[in-house]
């Protein structure tokens, strides 16, 4: 958006006067010495504090006060006033005869005026050569979603975000840009806080001054190494100079859970549907409801001791999140601060779940002298996570396993559990009976701490440092104890009284774990600008860095305790202890993450070239040398180059003669070759497992140490290339803005296990092997515009990304299907084809079933694809929509005077996930089927589209859950957030003092268009045999307040 | 503060993290949790961690207690089909050799568990001069470690004759895919490694670490199994004039723990593959050999190893008049009943009396005994746990028949031949009469009655497979057999050369195959 408009208007200090818009400035002539006045207020209409105010081509100057007020007396000859503020456009004003106007900055935003950060500096965005992107930290939380990391969602074509869940502290999304970049390491981007590791999403979102992401290879690979699935730099905020500012920000939200499946409430019902099912299981009668047991819920007067419970809305309950943000900013002469708290308490659905999030920023600067400024930025995160003993998907699943015949007590008013209702049934634990099976917690605290030196050694050239550490210290606990649960329906023969039953505890005791991270980072750079003469611009960076990581961890358990409500290991016995148990029992669900013990380092020198002439023509060179302690020595530096080009067409004569209505247009092209260290930290090294020992004699057994794998000495980290082509337009003044990029990205040299002759005597190892690419395009569309008193404006974007393998060692074929030339674990799957009927049974044109050789009438019927007259391995074919074809997202907002209104919509298009078990499978652990069943296949209801119901698992349908039948369209719209804000008058306002007081209610995912029936279709994973733990639908309502 | 002073402090603090940064050793990091070529190998204790490790790879497969499997793809016993760790076992005697078999299968791992013990054999061998450690105690623990990598090629060059032979750790992938040597290229390395360790082993008693006598041993049996009898010979009076070792004067509890705890047993004992319980037993979960072979009834010997059996009077069955139809096996060489369980028999811990009768059905009627340890019935999933009987690669007695073969071989029947076998027979607790030295006046008589002395002697210790194929006699003997369900043995010529599997050749390109497969 360009220059909309100046209002003049008759000022009176203390007086707020009607604001006169007008398209153009008005211009008068009038005396010499003249004394303006006037307020410089934002584009919201919000007063500017610090603005500098200069006459042009004079060195007379003031700043605005706190009301955004000025006054300065114009010198001989001076008749325009320059107004520049950091992070808003410069604008120029022509005084008249007016004695006092009211400019309203515009923010850089959108515009290629902009100056947008990137690796190690700033680049004006109009000499930007490569695909980057921007978001401000304003339009981020415009969303007052409690995770910083998810408000990036739908921001940045060519970025997915994909958040897993609402649940408090796990929604953690999954960042993927331009596609997954590779299967032997990570594919998540680099993410950088002030230019160093740390947390997005312990960050507070009020924090965040802006985000800005690199795509393209021209962008990222100042990156090196650490830059092939591109870099994320979020810049906090800082203070500026001039009054002090107080402002504080309250937000109130209350979830609630969507995408949660309809299941059958009623009891009888559920109990005769079971049996059938049973029936078609083929399980014994003995695993059935009986006919009196039926009768009893059926025609029962007590229904609290014969429930039809709704466990999903009993236990789905609406949660209340705040959060609250104050901060102090400002500066003086020489120092600029910014100081700012905040506090999150997150609740959900569940009682014993609470997260809170304490964040506290302060970014100090002091310009010590005319030549030095030094610095530092304190970031400071801690959470504090209460849990149930099972979290996530568990929680979820547990839930629909409830079913109706019984709820969270017994009928006797006890307030004992119950754990079902009778013995035969299986199911999971009742959720009532997880706070008596204990709880967790998890206490860590995340510092990003730093401090700079800027030295300007001369004219356009400027050294600055950088020494930053970055702290994650974490503590878990689990404690579990034995408890008491019982059958609602079943009565001890011995004591009369409820029959006890319960799983009991899963993880007995208490757990501890503690993990560490400290990354320290260290970089200084050299910048030197210069210009020859107005044509030629010159600038040239050069920099050395070096970070080093360490992580360490401790996890312990213990069992015996005389007192098992204690939840310190010091309060129990040693006795079946465990220390640093990877895997108890295998790979356990509910414990967090842990690994050994690890450290790496990198070392890196870097530089880039920039070339502009007369701002038409653009070149820019990038290098980085990079050192890692993940490779050997002999292979451990590698150089990743990239170059790039941009021509601005529109300020070439013809071009700006024959199309004047075009504001920008500039192609770009760039290519490089980034790098991925993120390989297993000692990939190279021949350890020796010390899990072996030899019992010399029969006497002790003497410790040992093999080699079991072998390791390619000279494996290096994964390499990709990204070509980018693309433009950036402009036309009317904002009215039309389009952005677009193509991009081909390619990984080579995968690090992918390759099978090895056995003589080798040894593992097989992990080599440079695969090769995978990504290609699409990204395009963004924005519209700005003011009509009368209503400003308004869209935003679109749309990406595609195509994956490809173009080279793997080790394909194979399950579910999915990894294989030269189709995407990286696309759906393999059969196709399904209605349902057996009585009269196919006998066809003998109906192809034999592998999984299901003697099929029943109302069993899924499969396609033979191969038409071999048999359906196997063999008729699995790929299926499409393990990727999306495109991700989407567009944006309303629409001001009219002190109101403002901003939609936000995303979704995807194309994708198909499938999700089997809980409800999707009937009756597995005792999930009551969806209410579609009640049209499922039986003799007199031939449905062709579903099965006879089942019990759980059943060889006539879930024998093949890798088939079509599973798979659903997973393509979505959601109205990701809505939000209706109103500016108070300020002579309102002015009242308490305030310069600023803006209230608002919103609403995140208000709707969601879509077909797919399993859940929340906006998820992590293309095939789940867990449900997820669901997504909130969230009614916010907020006061920002500024002093 | 002047200003110039200013400027020194300020670029000073500029300065400071590029000084910091540049540690020469800043990129050398090694793994924190397991010791890695980097910190490896600076002292005699890691020396004897990594020896240790070599060793350990004797537990596995048929270096450790599952050699005892070889026996059921022989004439001795059936492979019940219901092992899951060497399913496919059966197929073997059946005309089932073929290079269609994965990794896993049990032709896979007769060429893989090789090769990895050479491999970290081979580690040992390229690292062990980097430790502080005298020359003599290197070349010590060299012998060792070259003993156990001539063990392992013993038995790649039985089962696949030429094999490729890697002297050093591999540094690259493709230095591992290189074409095989001839079988004689083989034995000379084989024998150049057992030279290097009979040089600088100790003549000690052997001690669970592979000893002087070990090491003749096994080159005497590599000799022979080349038809190079009269080299043999030296090193077999070498060690059968070692009082050292002897015989043991219980043949029963040479395959027991308690028994080869003890020290009159435990002297015929050349080398063994070594457990130790509750934390180094033979394998956890349910099995061992206690469980394998006298729960679930795995190895099911045949009626015709049972038969072989002379009865006490040194007569086979069919002459004697001891032999009742009625009881066959009673009056037999006392040596069967501590082999087998044969048809009626009531096992009995022997500490407590109990009965254990869970044994699995057998489809031939007999059991295995010998390695069985009754002293641990009733079996059940913990048994494992307590499963440490070591398996013995290489005894005295063998040392013994492998004397009088070689020696017979050469110059025919003596009294130095007679002796040998009889000593064998006449242990304590054995005392079957001495060798009819008139019935067995002839080398090609003699010959006949040592390879049958040495059947029953060493009856269901692995040994019977490689020495039917080492006398030639495989595809005579073994085609004469049915297993239990009636299906023919299949033994060819072919057959004495096992296939390397499909896997192998797919993955080396210069390996070629076998002939005839």
């Amino acid at each position: 958006m360009l220059i909309l408009g100046v209002s003049l208007i008759a000022y009176s200090p203390g007086l707020s006067a009607p604001r006169n818009y007008t398209t153009n400035y008005h211009v008068h002539h009038f005396y010499q010495n003249l004394t303006v006045s006037g307020k410089v207020t934002d584009n919201q209409g919000q007063a500017l504090a610090g603005v500098t105010v200069t006459a042009k081509g004079t060195e007379r100057r003031t700043l605005t006060n706190d009301e955004g007020m000025f006054s300065l007396e114009l010198p001989a000859g001076a008749s325009v006033l320059v107004f520049t503020y950091t992070g808003m456009q410069t604008q120029e004003a022509t005084v008249s005869g007016a004695s006092s106007i009211v400019i309203e900055m515009q923010p850089l935003d959108n515009t290629l005026d902009d100056v947008v950060v990137i690796g190690y500096g700033t680049q004006k965005k109009a000499n930007l050569t490569g695909a980057v992107a921007s978001v401000s930290g304003k339009t981020l939380t415009q969303r007052p979603a409690p995770n910083a990391a998810n408000l990036l969602q739908g921001r940045v074509p060519g970025l997915v975000v994909t958040q897993p869940s609402s649940e408090p502290g796990r929604d953690n999304p999954n960042l993927l840009i331009r596609g997954r970049g590779s299967f032997g390491t990570g594919t998540e981007p680099l993410v950088l806080i002030d230019g160093v590791t740390g947390s997005l999403s312990s960050l507070s979102p009020d924090d965040i001054e802006n985000v800005t992401v690199l795509k393209d290879a021209t962008s990222a690979s100042i990156y090196g190494a650490r830059a092939a699935n591109g870099v994320i730099l979020v810049t906090t905020k800082k203070g500026r100079k001039g009054a002090t500012t107080t402002s504080y920000r309250f937000n109130i939200g209350r979830h609630t859970a969507i995408g949660l499946p309809d299941l059958i409430t009623n009891s009888a019902e559920y109990m005769e549907l079971y049996n059938a099912a049973a029936v078609r299981s083929g399980l014994s009668p003995a695993n059935m409801y009986t006919d009196d047991q039926i009768k009893a819920y059926r025609e029962a007067a007590d229904r609290n001791k014969y429930p039809n419970f709704d466990a999903i809305d009993y236990y789905f309950q609406p949660a209340t999140v705040m959060n609250h943000n104050v901060s102090v900013s400002g500066g003086g002469e020489r120092n600029t601060f910014n100081l700012s708290l905040s506090y999150l308490d997150q609740n959900t659905y569940f009682s014993q779940y609470n997260f809170k999030r304490y964040n506290a920023l302060l970014n100090y600067s002091n310009q010590l002298s005319k030549h030095v400024t030094v610095g530092t930025s304190m970031n400071l995160a801690y959470i504090d996570r209460q849990e149930p003993p099972v979290t996530s998907q568990f929680m979820a699943l547990s839930v629909y396993a409830t079913g109706p015949l019984y709820g969270p007590y017994l009928p006797d008013g006890s307030g004992r559990v119950a754990s079902k209702a009778y013995m035969f049934e299986g199911r999971n634990r009742n959720v009532s009976e997880y706070p008596l099976m204990g709880n967790q917690y998890t206490k860590g605290y995340n510092l990003n701490a730093q401090a700079f030196v800027d030295v300007k050694l001369m004219k356009g050239l400027t050294w600055s440092s950088k020494v930053a550490v970055f702290y994650t210290d974490e503590f878990f606990k689990m404690h579990q104890k034995p408890y008491e649960a019982y059958l609602t329906q079943e009565m001890d023969p011995v004591t009369g009284d409820y029959q006890m039953f319960t799983f009991g505890p899963d993880i007995l005791g208490v757990t501890d774990q503690y993990t560490k991270i400290i990354t320290p980072t260290i970089y200084s750079t050299l910048n030197y600008t210069t210009a020859i003469g107005d044509v030629h611009t010159i600038s040239a960076l050069a920099g050395y860095e070096q970070l080093y990581n360490r992580y360490q961890s401790l996890r312990a358990r213990r069992i015996n305790s005389v007192s098992p409500s204690l939840d310190e290991l010091a309060a129990y016995s040693t006795t079946g202890e465990a220390i640093y148990f990877f895997s108890f029992p295998s790979n356990h669900p509910r414990l967090p993450s842990i690994s050994q013990p690890y450290e790496w380092a990198l070392q890196s020198v870097f530089g880039r070239v920039n070339y502009s002439y007369k701002g038409k023509y653009l070149l820019e060179g990038n290098l980085r040398y990079d050192g890692t302690s993940r490779v050997s020595p002999d292979y451990r530096w590698g150089v990743f180059p990239s170059v790039s080009a941009g021509w601005v067409m529109s300020k070439e004569n013809y071009f700006s003669n024959s199309l004047p209505f075009v504001n920008t247009f500039k192609i770009r092209a760039s290519y490089g070759v980034l790098g991925n260290q993120d390989i297993n930290t000692y990939a190279y090294q021949n350890t020796l497992d010390i899990n072996v020992g030899y019992p010399f004699d029969n006497n002790t057994v003497q410790q040992g140490a093999v080699v079991n794998s072998f390791k390619d000495q000279s494996i290096q980290w994964e390499s990709t290339r990204i070509v980018d082509l693309g433009f950036d337009f402009n036309a009317w003044n904002g009215l039309l803005g389009i952005t677009f990029d193509w991009f081909k990205k390619t990984t080579f040299d995968i690090l992918a296990s390759q099978p090895v002759p056995m003589s080798l005597g040894l593992n097989a190892p992990t080599f440079n092997t695969g090769k995978m690419r990504n290609q699409g395009i990204e395009l963004e569309l924005s519209h700005q515009n003011r009509i009368g008193d209503i400003t308004y404006g869209v935003n679109a974007q749309l990406a595609t990304v195509r994956n490809k393998v173009l080279e793997i060692k080790v394909p194979s074929k399950g579910s999915t299907i990894r294989e030269v030339g189709l995407p990286y674990d696309a759906h393999y799957l059969y196709v399904w084809d209605g349902i057996f009927q009585e009269e196919d049974l006998t066809d003998p044109k109906v192809p034999k079933h592998a999984a299901n050789p003697n099929p029943q009438a109302g069993d899924l019927k499969m396609k033979d694809i191969d038409g071999d007259g048999d359906v196997d391995g063999d008729d699995r074919v790929v299926v499409k929509g393990v990727y999306p074809d495109y991700t989407y997202s567009f944006g309303l907002n629409v001001g009219y005077k002190a109101f403002s209104l901003n939609a936000f919509f995303q979704g995807l298009q194309g994708a198909a996930y499938r999700q089997t078990g809980w409800g999707v499978d009937p009756f597995t652990q005792g999930t009551a089927p969806t209410t579609k069943w009640r049209n499922a296949w039986t003799p007199e209801n031939r449905s062709n589209t579903l099965p006879g119901i089942y019990a759980g698992t059943y060889v006539g349908v879930t024998s093949y859950q890798a088939s079509t039948f599973y798979l659903q369209n997973a393509s979505y719209l959601r109205l990701k957030n809505i939000v209706l804000s109103y500016t108070l008058p300020r002579n309102v306002i002015s009242k308490i003092k305030s310069k600023e007081l803006t209230v608002y209610v919103s609403a995140e995912n208000l709707f969601t268009i879509t077909d797919f029936e399993f859940g929340d279709p906006e998820r992590t994973s293309s095939s789940l045999s867990n449900p997820v733990y669901p997504q909130a639908r969230i009614l916010n309502a907020g006061v920002n307040v500024k002093f | 503060m002047s200003t110039s002073n200013k400027y020194i402090l300020y670029i000073a603090m500029a300065l400071m993290p590029v000084a910091i940064g540049c540690n020469k050793d800043f990129l050398d990091r090694d793994p924190l949790t397991s010791p890695s070529s980097g910190t490896f190998w600076t002292s005699e204790a890691d020396v004897q961690t990594a020896l240790a490790g070599v060793y350990s790879r004797l537990q596995a497969d048929f270096f450790g207690y599952q050699r005892v499997y070889l026996d059921a793809i022989s004439d001795n016993a059936y492979a019940d089909p219901g092992n899951a760790f060497l399913s496919n076992l059966p197929a073997l005697t059946t005309g089932g050799i073929n290079p269609g078999y994965s990794s896993g299968s049990p032709l896979g791992i007769m060429y893989s568990t090789p090769y990895k013990v050479v491999t970290s054999c081979n580690y040992f061998l390229d690292n062990i001069d980097k430790a502080p450690i005298t020359d003599a105690k290197k070349n010590a623990y060299k012998a060792e470690v070259q003993f156990i990598r001539a063990l392992a090629y013993f038995d790649l060059v039985q089962s696949f004759g030429g094999v490729i032979i890697y002297r050093n750790f591999p540094v690259t992938l493709e230095s591992v895919k290189i074409a095989k040597s001839s079988k004689e290229e083989v034995y000379a390395f084989i024998e150049q490694d057992l030279d290097f360790a009979i040089a600088n082993l100790p003549d000690d008693a052997y001690n669970g670490h592979a000893v002087k006598a070990s090491a003749q041993g096994l080159k005497a049996r590599v000799l022979i199994t080349q038809e190079k009898f009269a080299e043999a010979i030296p090193l077999l009076q070498e060690v059968m004039g070692n009082t050292k070792f002897g015989l043991s004067n219980d043949y029963a509890a040479l395959f027991k723990t308690s028994g080869q705890a003890n020290a009159a047993v435990k002297k015929e004992i050349l080398f063994a593959t070594q457990y130790l319980a509750p934390n180094n037993i033979q394998r956890s979960g349910q099995a061992g050999m206690d469980i394998e072979l006298g729960w679930f009834s795995l190895i099911q010997p045949y009626k015709d190893l049972a038969d072989d059996y002379e009865m006490t009077d040194g007569l086979p069955a069919n002459e004697s008049s001891l032999f009742n139809a009625a009881t066959p096996y009673a009056n037999r060489d006392p040596r069967l009943d501590l082999t087998l369980r044969v048809p009626g028999e009531v096992w009995k811990n022997p500490s407590t009396g109990e009965e254990w009768t869970g044994s699995y059905a057998t489809s031939t009627g007999f059991l295995m005994e010998k390695y069985v340890d009754l002293s641990r019935a009733p079996f059940n999933a913990n048994t494992s746990t307590a499963t440490d009987q070591d398996y013995i690669h290489l005894r005295f007695a063998d040392i013994l028949l492998m004397f009088a073969e070689a020696k017979n071989e050469v110059s025919g029947p003596d009294a130095t031949v007679y002796n040998a076998i009889n000593q064998v027979r006449q242990r304590p607790g054995i005392a079957m009469p001495a060798v009819d030295e008139a019935r067995y006046n002839t080398k090609e008589k003699l010959r006949e009655y040592i390879r049958h002395e040495r059947r029953i002697e060493l009856a269901l210790e692995g040994q019977r497979y490689n020495d039917l194929k080492r006398w030639k006699i495989a595809h005579i003997k073994l085609p004469t057999m049915k297993t239990p369900a009636g299906t023919p043995f299949v033994f060819e010529q072919k057959h004495y050369v096992l296939p390397f599997i499909q896997y192998e050749l797919d993955n080396n390109p210069q390996l070629v195959q076998n002939d005839d497969y």
